[in-house]
């Protein structure tokens, strides 16, 4: 399966936790996992614990153009992308999961 | 790329960065996928006559304006604006008003649902 996991909250949040979380299960499960940031939850990209996803598998996403209102820079690891970006991956998603 | 239905839930109120952000969301899904807005509960404050500058929000015209163009369909709940006795401003899209029931509906045969 195709997971794809949206995060607008920032990374002091409950929804962080969960997916974070969730991607974990998701990985050890071998599925394709994808997490994609927006809004506050570009503050989340910079957390390890995203980092320790990527080096498990996920692929990591981040809209530019928030990052860019944030002046935030995410490291190279992170894939720059924008909503058109998001609509494509939502496209290839089996389960799209919004966390806002 | 494979069209999907997808229904946006805006059900927030809209003072905050998160209406912006859903209906910028909303122009991209609208490009590559049969996309429907819902504003629900809360966040069908965000169709009035309201002034998002004054919080330091951008006007939210851009991106209805946007969506004007694309075939996106805006739905806005019609017992979330009775409840709360208010008048929708005009934008440059349709807003369609419907009930509860039609509302589930859209919900329940779209393939991905997401909530603001």
């Amino acid at each position: 399966m195709n997971l794809l996991i949206v995060l607008a909250s920032n990374p002091y949040s409950h929804d962080f936790n969960t997916a974070v979380k969730l991607a974990e299960a998701s990985i050890n499960r071998n599925h394709r996992t994808s997490i994609f940031f927006m809004g506050n939850g570009i503050y989340s990209v910079l957390r390890p614990e995203v980092k320790e996803l990527y080096e498990k598998g996920a692929k990591i996403y981040y809209c530019a153009h928030n990052a860019q209102q944030r002046k935030i820079k995410p490291e190279e690891w992170a894939e720059s992308s924008s909503m058109y970006g998001l609509s494509k991956l939502v496209t290839e998603a089996d389960k799209v999961i919004m966390l806002d | 790329m494979a069209k999907k239905k997808i229904v946006l839930i805006i059900k927030s109120n809209p003072f905050s960065w998160k209406a912006f952000e859903a209906l910028r969301q909303a122009v991209g899904l609208s490009m590559g996928h049969d996309l429907t807005i819902i504003f629900m509960k809360e966040g069908v404050y965000t169709l009035t006559d309201w002034k998002p500058q004054m919080i330091g929000i951008e006007p939210l015209d851009k991106s209805m304006e946007a969506l004007g163009m694309t075939e996106a369909t805006v739905v806005a709940e019609e017992e979330a604006i009775r409840e709360r006795g208010i008048k929708l401003r005009q934008w440059p899209i349709e807003v369609k008003i419907r009930p509860k029931e039609e509302v589930c509906e859209l919900v329940e045969n779209a393939e991905v649902v997401i909530t603001w």
